[in-house]
């Protein structure tokens, strides 16, 4: 059930290779937590707020990080990032914007919302791990298999 | 002199005068008769004064006399006669000489005369002068017509203000505003009547005025109101030019002005519309190119980097050529995006230091590009400009001086700054492998290069990028180079304010 899903790394992609490319290297960075993968910013805030067909999830079960893509149809990324900063359960999660160019403007903006980190699509490993290790790899350590 | 002739007009007596004028002796003199002694033109002359004073009547004339001595004298002649017993007995002769009178009387009627002349001169030099102003005042090509301030009254109009108005000269001086008004709230009597009081008290009044035509048609002047002297009154004078041609093409003018700003509103529209679909085209282009970009450089490089050990040599170059390809394609979307989209976005301009800005440049390139260069960095100051577009200037500069060097033992690039006048010169020069300055025009075309490809990774419109924002900055870029010793490239910005 919708509600039942819970995960430790929100992705929030709507490009289904993106993505793709995103999970290969969370795995090729062995992180095994659970991952969900929402394809609009919309999904994503009915998720992190338990509303639409997320209503009535526990919503005190939040992720750990979410990787965030910015354009996005319905609502994007920019958006997103605003609503979760702006509301105190969902403030502290730590972001990294997912975007297509690093000259992006719209990374100042994320930056003055308060992301954290952002990575350059396509993401390879090697700028991937640098960039959420900047984050602090608290995740990455509580993930080490055992 | 004095003398007496009795009535037989023998002489009875003579003063010494009359001896001396006569040229003759005492004796000669009495018992002489008067035609004896005038001789006959002279006593012809006088005889009827002779008869006159034997008639009894006084005579008094004056006579130019012939002098025994041969001068001329003037004199006045007086005959009274001698009436005794009721009868002329004779008459007495009292001549004086009047000779300087008469001169003086001549000189004075001479100086009359000339008085006359002068006179006569002036009058008709008056009078041609009033005759010149007479044929100004009937041929002018404007209207004119003077009022007498005195009594309000229009005293006189010259042929061309019946001409404009149509109107007889009668007509006009008997005239009062009404006549003229064309019910046009602008031009009213009453704002004609005050005109008329403003020039006269002494305010030259030029205006434009909407009059009618006799023949009640519109009828465009020009008046010039002036506070004269005519005649010795003070009047004011009134000229009528007649404007309709210089009002209808006014009309037109501003018909057609109105005209052409609605169809450069329309224009302008039009073009802001095609402005603004140009800008979403582009960006949908750019997205939606990326993408599919993405996922060919993102798995080929996978591919690449894990599959290394299960893929032999040929394939992994095959790959290798995808992942090229695919940057390149990615920078051709990048770059183009960027050069359609500068035109539009308006500068936002600030102090910008360059020491911070090419610390982040260099930063940047750090982090996006793997190089060797060695950056030497010496600049200072500010300038004023957009911060996002001079980002793009610096990195598409500072990248091209990196790839360029790249095949450089040690590749150094130094960036520097300069002061100069109102501006701040930056140079980026490197130790690569320069260029054929030859082809330096062609260096900021876009999509020109003097490198191949196969060379050195390129698409050629980095340089127009920045040729494009520094000059939309009102600065310049050039450069300088020396094939195998590397380039130089220059550009110049507006300085900036200097302060925190």
């Amino acid at each position: 059930m919708e509600t039942d899903k819970i995960a430790d790394i929100l992705l929030v992609e709507d490009n289904p290779n993106d993505a793709e490319l995103v999970l290969y290297a969370l795995k090729k960075a062995h992180v095994l937590n659970p991952v969900l993968h929402l394809g609009d910013g919309e999904a994503a805030l009915h998720y992190l707020f338990g509303e639409g067909e997320y209503a009535g999830r526990d919503i005190q079960i939040r992720p750990r990080l979410i990787l965030l893509d910015l354009k996005m149809p319905k609502v994007n990324g920019v958006e997103v990032l605003r609503r979760l900063k702006s509301a105190p359960e969902t403030q502290k999660i730590p972001v990294v914007i997912l975007t297509s160019s690093s000259l992006d403007p719209d990374i100042q903006e994320c930056y003055a919302l308060g992301a954290n980190s952002y990575i350059v699509k396509p993401v390879d490993f090697e700028h991937f791990s640098l960039s959420v290790t900047r984050i602090g790899d608290y995740w990455l350590t509580m993930n080490r298999p055992p | 002199m004095v003398g007496y002739w009795d009535n037989d007009l023998v002489c009875r007596y003579a003063n010494a005068q009359y001896l001396v004028w006569f040229g003759k002796s005492a004796e000669q003199m009495l018992g002489i008769t008067i035609q004896e002694l005038m001789g006959p033109e002279l006593f012809a002359r006088n005889k009827p004064y002779i008869d006159g004073a034997l008639a009894g009547q006084e005579q008094e004339f004056e006579r130019l006399l012939i002098k025994a001595d041969g001068s001329h004298g003037w004199t006045q002649a007086r005959y009274v006669p001698d009436i005794g017993g009721g009868k002329v007995r004779g008459f007495f002769v009292l001549v004086t000489e009047i000779t300087q009178l008469k001169q003086a009387e001549e000189r004075i009627k001479a100086l009359n005369d000339i008085l006359e002349r002068r006179y006569l001169d002036t009058s008709q030099a008056l009078i041609a002068a009033d005759q010149n102003y007479r044929e100004i005042f009937n041929n002018a090509p404007i209207a004119i017509l003077f009022r007498d301030i005195s009594t309000g009254k229009l005293v006189d109009a010259n042929p061309k203000a019946t001409e404009i108005t149509g109107y007889s000269r009668a007509e006009l001086i008997s005239a009062t505003p009404e006549l003229f008004d064309t019910h046009d709230p602008a031009y009213s009597a009453d704002l004609a009547r005050t005109l008329l009081q403003k020039a006269v008290a002494g305010e030259p009044q030029v205006f434009e005025w909407r009059s009618r035509h006799k023949s009640g048609h519109d009828l465009w002047l020009e008046i010039n109101m002036v506070r004269a002297v005519i005649g010795g009154k003070p009047a004011l004078l009134s000229f009528y030019q007649q404007i309709d041609e210089r009002k209808t093409y006014e009309q037109k003018l501003n018909q057609m002005n109105a005209e052409l700003e609605v169809r450069v509103a329309e224009r302008t529209r039009e073009l802001t519309a095609a402005i603004e679909e140009l800008k979403s085209f582009s960006y949908t282009v750019s997205h939606d190119l990326r993408a599919p970009l993405r996922a060919i450089s993102g798995f080929s490089r996978i591919l690449q980097t894990d599959f290394a050990a299960e893929l032999p040599a040929q394939a992994q170059h095959f790959l290798e050529m995808i992942a090229r390809n695919a940057r390149r394609m990615g920078l051709l979307i990048d770059d183009l995006l960027a050069f359609s989209g500068l035109g539009q976005k308006s500068l936002v301009l600030t102090d910008v230091d360059l020491a911070e800005l090419v610390r982040q440049t260099i930063l940047e390139l750090d982090r996006t590009t793997s190089h060797r260069a060695q950056f030497q960095v010496k600049v200072a100051g500010r300038v004023r400009a957009d911060y996002s577009l001079l980002i793009q200037v610096l990195i598409n500069l500072l990248s091209n001086a990196v790839k360029y060097s790249a095949r450089s033992e040690k590749p150094v690039v130094q960036i520097t700054s300069a002061e100069e006048g109102d501006s701040i010169v930056c140079t980026v020069a490197d130790n690569g492998v320069g260029f054929n300055m030859q082809y330096a025009e062609k260096l900021f075309g876009v999509f020109e290069r003097l490198h191949s490809d196969t060379e050195f990774e390129g698409v050629g419109v980095g340089l127009a990028i920045v040729k494009r924002i520094v000059e939309r900055h009102g600065g310049r870029v050039w450069a300088e180079a020396e094939e195998g010793k590397g380039a130089k490239f220059f550009f110049s910005l507006p300085k900036g304010a200097n302060g925190n």
